[in-house]
């Protein structure tokens, strides 16, 4: 194993651990996404439906949603490192697994359940609560860049699925996929890997010195007034309602556009290739939004970036229903692209700031359970109200009108009075909704 | 709609991808790019390889810096 660095080492080595995370995302994500390559040419090889083999997939989306709780219990009890090291092995072989397929309830088992908890163990709310323990400064924005591998993974990784099962077939793509987890994303995580900057010797951010209290003395990090021991305790303050009823909407909205927008863009008489190129500008337009708004965050605000977010993305909706035809869905793209993913760092990072690092795993967790039900509802409202009234007008104008107060509901949490950033600081102006 | 519903349900935070939006990807780089299915997967598995790799140079280039600028008391 490689040596550790000393407190005088040019580059803080919180931005190694922000490297490797996000290569693990960008890994897991491949794996996740690159089913969707794989649904023909095994349902042709099996003889089984699509509907049979969507089986697999949706159980694993739901488990997925609903394991992160636990999971953030098993992060705060054990550490990020053995949790996620311990997912990458068992992502690793359940995806190699996969190659040896005979029966579809062997399917389901290796990829809806093994794949599933494996990637509810590395995913991005289990090494967003990982990185809030490395930075309290820049925490949004190395929450933002391990954020960006899921992108990257989506635009790298499913392509490279995609053309090796071209070449080869699918058995032997699956297991490419397990050894790239095995071979480059496991001795990633077990080198770099840590799961407190205190035990090598260093403070948040590669901090010199402790930050200096408002009275000029240096100690310990200030405790903020709402620091949680316990995900229960957080629970009976209201930022923590604040930010999941917005992350809430935050999936209903994000999802039901993942599954309508591409049916809502033929409807208006776009091709399907012009409306899945819009709908992957908006994709590669999320990760300049969740890294710029990570970086402002860290400047600015959170709950003010968080507020804008949903704000925009309300804007957004409203464009998609205003504006005539195809110009409706580039503007659509454009603008809500950079709202797409920022809301995930911003809300942890805001958690973090707000309720402390004890339970951050388990706070998360629960919030994320949260945005995966708002999601689940949001697009069987949708699908029920368009066989109702035949159009997607009436759903996507409900997705929108939530958004401004899920934006207000960020907007008026009284992050200067409990956020940890300023605990010590004087509280000035009342002003921006604190 | 069922399984659908499902399968989407978590899609913003990494659900499978539709095969139609994939195909219609691969068709496009394919007019593109022009390269064949093995040239493709050797650019793309570089860059799959070379990532976690650059980490771990970068990192011991930045030790042995450190180490020749620190020497042990």
């Amino acid at each position: 194993m490689l040596n550790l660095p000393t407190k005088k080492s040019p580059v803080y080595y919180g931005w190694y651990i922000v490297a490797a995370t996000m290569f693990i995302s960008f890994v897991g994500v491949g794996t996740r996404q690159g089913f969707g390559v794989f649904v023909i040419p095994m349902s042709e090889d099996f003889g089984w439906s699509r509907g049979t083999i969507s089986l697999a997939a949706s159980l694993g989306v739901l488990l997925n949603g609903l394991i992160q709780p636990f999971m953030g219990v098993l992060l705060d009890r054990f550490g990020g490192r053995k949790l996620i090291v311990f997912s990458l092995i068992l992502l690793g072989f359940a995806t190699i697994s996969l190659a040896f397929t005979f029966h579809i309830l062997y399917l389901i088992f290796v990829y809806g359940i093994l794949s599933s908890v494996a990637l509810g163990g590395m995913s991005i709310t289990t090494t967003g609560a990982m990185l809030s323990k490395w930075f309290r400064r820049r925490r949004a924005t190395a929450l933002s860049l391990s954020s960006a591998g899921l992108s990257m993974g989506a635009l790298i990784l499913v392509p490279f699925a995609m053309y090796l099962l071209l070449a080869t077939n699918w058995r032997i793509t699956w297991a490419v996929l397990g050894l790239l987890v095995l071979l480059l994303a496991l001795p990633l995580a077990i080198v770099f890997l840590r799961d407190d900057p205190a035990k090598l010797g260093l403070l948040p951010d590669g901090d010199a010195a402790p930050p200096e209290e408002a009275d000029g003395k240096k100690g310990k990090l200030a405790r903020g007034p709402l620091e949680a021991d316990g995900w229960r305790e957080s629970f009976r303050s209201m930022p923590i309602w604040q930010m999941t009823a917005s992350y809430f909407v935050c999936g209903a909205t994000t999802s039901i556009l993942s599954v309508h927008f591409v049916p809502y863009a033929l409807g208006l008489g776009v091709s399907p290739g012009r409306a899945a190129l819009a709908f992957g500008l908006m994709m590669a337009l999320n990760v300049v939004g969740a890294i710029g708004a990570g970086m402002l965050s860290d400047r600015f605000s959170r709950k003010n970036l968080l507020a804008l977010t949903y704000f925009v993305r309300g804007c957004a909706y409203i464009l998609l229903l205003v504006l005539p035809g195809e110009m409706s869905l580039w503007a659509f793209a454009s603008v809500a692209g950079f709202s797409w993913i920022a809301s995930a760092p911003l809300t942890t990072s805001l958690t973090a700031d707000v309720y402390g690092l004890k339970a951050i795993g388990t706070i998360t967790g629960v919030t994320f359970l949260f945005h995966a039900v708002g999601g689940f509802f949001a697009i069987l409202l949708a699908g029920y109200l368009f066989d109702l009234t035949g159009s997607y007008t009436l759903p996507f104008a409900i997705a929108g009108a939530m958004l401004f107060p899920a934006a207000l509901s960020a907007f008026t949490i009284r992050e200067r009075k409990y956020s940890m950033r300023y605990a010590g600081k004087p509280v000035v102006a009342v002003g921006a909704g604190d | 709609m069922g399984w659908t519903v499902l399968l989407a349900a978590l899609k913003h935070q990494g659900g499978a991808a539709d095969p139609a939006l994939l195909e219609w990807i691969k068709d496009t780089l394919d007019h593109l790019l022009g390269l064949g299915p093995w040239s493709v997967i050797i650019s793309l598995g570089l860059i799959i390889v070379l990532l976690p790799l650059l980490i771990m140079v970068f990192y011991t280039l930045q030790l042995r810096k450190d180490a020749s600028r620190n020497p042990r008391e």
